[in-house]
């Protein structure tokens, strides 16, 4: 699992594009729920890794994020589940940046292809590597986002 | 079509057919990817009838060393794994390979997960951290009306 201010910060990237600050908070949850459901069936009901590979798939995620949407009031609900989708998706994007030690991000296309992805690209346990990095982003997109909140203006 | 299907009515029906076919999916994974993947602490009893199957495993405690390879901790005891690399005693490793017998998996790549222990637990302060202060820099967004088991905008 990469940290989940470094999901945070991919999903601040795109977010500024959107003008509703609900939905921009629906798709940074939604970046941050596959870790949530994932280490919550893991560490409270005990699961085993095998069981929570829907919560790091394509599908799985669809059904969820379904599912979380009915918690919204009616007239968000559509956006909203758009939003949380968009960011649990961009969460799995980011996750197939990792070097997973050649076994990959297992079940991404579950139950369609059992196959695991991965890049190789970052150690997605060095948070420290990441930090700074995240920082940059997280700045970068708040002064943009000030920027193109005064232009519509 | 879109409308009805996020409208009001029927919202728990709609919600937890949602939440049943993730259950449904968890299911199918844990059965899928047992028969293909097996957890590494069924190697210690089922190991002849596993032979052949690929394993993955991620951060295991490196508890000792063999002519032949390294043993890894599980819940059930110690797994051999047999392969070139040498790991330090205490240190974390992740692997992919295939079981060759009762306790012993032969590696096809080991990659040794240095200063996993303080790095997850960094990993995990800072994932903890950063959604309590997003969830309390979004609270005006939203009120809950538990009631009605909904999150209401604010505006």
């Amino acid at each position: 699992m990469a940290d989940l201010l470094t999901h945070l910060a991919s999903a601040r990237i795109p977010g500024i594009f959107l003008r509703d600050r609900r939905v921009q908070a629906l798709l940074v949850l939604g970046s941050f729920l596959p870790d949530i459901v994932s280490k919550g069936l893991y560490h409270v009901t005990r699961s085993s890794d095998n069981f929570i590979v829907p919560s790091h798939s394509v599908t799985g995620l669809l059904a969820l994020c379904f599912a979380l949407s009915f918690l919204l009031e009616e007239r968000i609900r559509r956006p909203g589940f758009g939003a949380l989708l968009a960011g649990a998706y961009l969460h799995l994007a980011v996750d197939l940046l990792k070097d997973q030690g050649g076994a990959g991000l297992l079940g991404v296309f579950h139950p369609f292809s059992p196959a695991g992805f991965q890049l190789g690209l970052v150690d997605p346990e060095n948070v420290i590597l990441l930090l700074p990095i995240d920082a940059a982003i997280l700045v970068g997109a708040w002064l943009l986002e000030r920027r193109l909140r005064r232009v519509r203006q | 079509m879109m409308r009805r299907i996020f409208s009001d009515r029927f919202r728990l029906l709609k919600m937890g057919s949602g939440a049943f076919v993730f259950v449904l999916l968890c299911q199918h994974a844990r059965s899928q990817f047992g028969a293909l993947h097996p957890d590494l602490s069924r190697v210690t009893v089922f190991g002849e009838s596993l032979k052949g199957m690929t394993i993955h495993a991620q951060a295991r405690l490196v508890v000792g060393h063999a002519p032949d390879g390294f043993d890894l901790e599980t819940r059930a005891g110690p797994v051999r794994i047999l392969s070139p690399e040498r790991p330090r005693v205490g240190e974390f490793v992740s692997f992919t390979g295939r079981v060759a017998g009762e306790r012993r998996i032969e590696a096809a790549g080991v990659q040794v997960n240095e200063g996993w222990a303080w790095k997850r637990a960094v990993n995990y302060a800072v994932s903890v951290a950063t959604v309590l202060v997003f969830l309390w820099l979004i609270r005006g967004q939203f009120r809950t009306s538990l009631s009605e088991g909904l999150f209401r905008s604010r505006f």
